[in-house]
């Protein structure tokens, strides 16, 4: 038996949640609105949203 | 009055509204040139106020600026700066910027500027939002350059950049999920080979 992973689903959950969380602190008014920012964030997003794809606990079929 | 001097003390806006980046958390900074300006809303009423060199318009202490109000200011020059160009961005994107001919040589200018003639700015000073602004004039005679921060003082519901974001976070948590759910214990081949011999 193995698991099945969706390292690509979860690169892109990453990806939307970065750039979602960064817009919404940018709103907020919690970062600066810069490219900078935006790219850390989102990188921030992408690697957990990989990690998570990596360590999801494995579901019985 | 003066377009030269004009386009100057836009420029000067910029400085007294945000700082040079390594200093941003200490005061406004300009250089080459000073100011101050005061930020007042579509009615009238007094936002903020920011003085370069000087407080306001940091990181910190972003100057509030209202997309529909209008910005009183007063700048000025070390020295005559003729023949030259200036512009005023944020975010990589001009905002403003033309020629600065500054025939009479005037190192000095005040006035008003209308904000709502500057349709960026309602998209990118929407909700709390706070930009790092810079400008600059260069010209015969020297030169001025200022950077620093401006925020916005609309709504969070008014602010587009609020619904994409909260879209794209709401996409991500889904997709996110649809991780966690779909992450399955699956038969190898190995497995469903020996399996099917032994039946």
């Amino acid at each position: 038996m193995t698991a099945k992973r969706h390292h690509v689903r979860g690169f892109f959950a990453g990806l939307f949640l970065g750039l979602g969380v960064a817009l919404l602190l940018f709103v907020l008014g919690v970062l600066p609105m810069t490219v900078a920012w935006l790219g850390i964030v989102t990188l921030v997003g992408i690697v957990l949203g990989v990690v998570l794809a990596y360590v999801a606990p494995v579901r019985a079929t | 009055m003066n377009r030269t001097i004009r386009h100057l003390s836009l420029v000067t806006l910029a400085a007294a509204a945000v700082l040079v980046p390594s200093a941003a958390a200490l005061a406004a900074d300009a250089t080459g040139c000073s100011g101050s300006v005061v930020s007042m809303t579509a009615d009238g009423a007094k936002l903020d106020a920011a003085t370069a060199p000087g407080a306001g318009g940091t990181a910190d202490n972003p100057l509030k600026l209202d997309p529909g109000g209008t910005v009183a200011w007063t700048g000025s020059s070390t020295t005559a700066i003729t023949g030259g160009t200036w512009s005023v961005s944020a975010l990589g994107v001009t905002l403003l910027s033309g020629d600065a001919a500054n025939t009479e040589k005037k190192t000095s200018a005040d006035g008003t500027t209308d904000l709502s003639t500057i349709p960026a700015l309602k998209v990118l000073l929407s909700g709390s939002t706070k930009i790092p602004v810079s400008g600059t004039i260069t010209g015969t005679g020297g030169s001025c350059t200022a950077s620093g921060y401006v925020a916005g003082t609309g709504s969070l519901t008014s602010a587009p950049l609020f619904w994409i974001g909260s879209v794209l976070a709401l996409l991500g948590l889904l997709l996110g999920v649809s991780v966690l759910t779909g992450t399955k214990a699956v038969a190898t081949t190995a497995a469903v080979t020996s399996g099917g011999a032994a039946s």
